[in-house]
């Protein structure tokens, strides 16, 4: 699903006011741990009578896997009489990713930083490496993303409730936390606020925010 | 009735400053705390009510400023719920730090089990701490039906007044069982409170805590302590020097009716009870020195003029 970021956002309490000041605590959990430009769709209820507190969000595929084609270049040269593959880092963001991966791939003893933006690896065949090595995968930040998505959760979940659930689908997370035991009907409820959000139609949403 | 005593704050020079104390002890004030940056003096300062004015004119005269600190004398106790991100640093901390430029004391106390609301509840140990204090200050959330329903729990066992602070602005003090003041605006946080409605809660809050804090004062005054906390603080600090080499950031802290001395109880109990007045009694005969439970701090609370017979 293409979207917007935060395309939808929606806070609901039975107390209006305590929705909105709830959404500045979800705002600035979610400034903190940069996760705006990540989420698609929020919507979060509150009921703070039952204790319960729902979330169901579906994020935004912005964050694919890292090639080191996308952070380097891969050459081959050839210094002092041996051959090597040579990276040319063009962004340090995944340094140490990639340095994780060759020095697993190689040994350490095979790679060498030769200065900032320059690595060498010392291997039999350069011309092989170098045609195979662009193509790897070096990190996946979605796995992040789902860890800081968690985290958000706990950040905002107000306190005390300790019991929690949380499930991923993809690109779908629904996150429930209460005091008490979690039944089945508010499981299905949450699965049933995933579901408005996946159907809902932003332009309409658009349209309400305009005539407030 | 006794004197009133009104708590100031001198801002000044250097220079001369010590006339302003010669005048303070003429009218028989207390200098509570004083503090030199190069030039600078400040000195937090108790002055009898009807001699405000001449100290004022003092104060004028050096070119220094002479403010009212509502809440010098007095130790808060700022309490939240737990220790947890939902409270600290924000919203609590702000609410201690602004306590503290009217001149409160204040200590934070994190709940061991105060979140949530089936299982929220304080227990022995920390009522006793929080009864230390001359007023308790809960930081509550934002949830209406939390503070209303469930948070007074928290309440219970403590003596002291209470204010509950929390988020909903149109709860009234009688819908929360057992507090003494309920003031709004100031619910849970993740953000440090810098924007103009947040400064004006906290501006409203000291102004209602100083109210109820002038309130207390009056009650006191009815039946004051036998020795004024101030002048019983400057005897301890005159007679047991070593209390100035206490590593505590305040090494003697001046309640309402009663002084908190930083040292180790029992190391120097007795000597805190052997300081001496001069019209003849021992601050042991005419107050009750216990250990604190803060730390192993020594608590001196002294006791009313009725219990004692006689008031220096």
């Amino acid at each position: 699903m293409n979207m917007e970021p935060l395309e939808i956002y929606k806070v609901y309490s039975a107390i209006e006011s305590e929705a909105a000041v709830y959404k500045t605590i979800i705002s600035d959990n979610m400034s903190d741990l940069r996760l705006a430009s990540a989420i698609g769709r929020i919507s979060v209820e509150i009921y703070p009578a039952n204790a319960l507190y729902m979330v169901a969000a579906i994020l935004r595929d912005v964050e694919m896997p890292v090639h080191i084609s996308d952070m380097a270049g891969v050459t081959t040269s050839y210094e002092g009489g041996e051959g090597f593959v040579k990276i040319t880092v063009e962004r340090e963001k995944y340094m140490p990713e990639l340095t994780r991966y060759l020095w697993e791939k190689y040994t350490p003893a095979n790679v060498v930083q030769a200065d900032r933006w320059t690595i060498l690896i010392r291997t039999e065949d350069p011309a092989k490496e170098a045609g195979s090595l662009p193509s790897a995968v070096i990190a996946d930040p979605s796995q992040t993303l789902h860890a800081d998505m968690i985290e958000f959760s706990v950040r905002c979940v107000p306190e005390g409730f300790r019991v929690r659930y949380h499930m991923f689908n993809d690109n779908e997370f629904i996150f429930i936390a209460s005091e008490d035991i979690i039944e089945p009907n508010q499981l299905e409820h949450v699965k049933k606020m995933m579901r408005k959000l996946k159907d809902a139609k932003v332009e309409i949403v658009a349209k309400k925010k305009e005539e407030q | 009735m006794g004197t009133v005593y009104e708590p100031y704050v001198f801002n000044g020079g250097v220079y001369k400053h010590g006339q302003i104390i010669e005048l303070l002890e003429d009218v028989g004030g207390y200098l509570v705390n004083k503090i030199i940056t190069i030039t600078e003096v400040t000195m937090d300062m108790m002055i009898p009510e009807e001699d405000v004015p001449l100290i004022e004119a003092l104060a004028k005269k050096h070119l220094g400023t002479l403010i009212k600190s509502p809440l010098t004398g007095v130790e808060i106790a700022v309490v939240s719920p737990t220790l947890a991100s939902h409270h600290l640093p924000h919203s609590a901390c702000d609410i201690a730090e602004y306590l503290r430029h009217p001149g409160a004391k204040t200590t934070m106390i994190g709940l061991a089990r105060g979140m949530g609301r089936r299982v929220s509840l304080n227990d022995d140990f920390e009522r006793r701490l929080i009864n230390e204090h001359d007023i308790a200050l809960y930081c509550l959330g934002s949830f209406r039906d939390c503070l209303i329903n469930k948070k007074p729990r928290l309440f219970e066992g403590v003596q002291v007044p209470i204010v509950a602070t929390g988020g909903p602005d149109d709860i009234e003090t009688e819908d929360m069982d057992g507090a003494d003041m309920y003031i709004g605006n100031l619910g849970r946080l993740s953000h440090r409170m810098r924007g103009t409605d947040e400064m004006k809660a906290l501006d409203v809050m000291n102004e209602k805590v100083a109210e109820l804090v002038e309130e207390m004062r009056r009650d006191i005054s009815r039946d004051p302590p036998a020795v004024l906390p101030a002048r019983a603080m400057k005897e301890i600090e005159n007679q047991i020097p070593e209390v100035t080499k206490s590593l505590a950031p305040s090494p003697l802290v001046l309640k309402m009716n009663g002084v908190r001395v930083k040292l180790p109880y029992d190391l120097f109990h007795e000597r805190v009870r052997n300081v001496e007045f001069d019209e003849g009694p021992k601050l042991g005969e005419i107050a009750d020195i216990t250990k604190s439970k803060m730390n192993d701090y020594i608590l001196v609370q002294i006791k009313p003029k009725s219990e004692v017979g006689f008031e220096i």
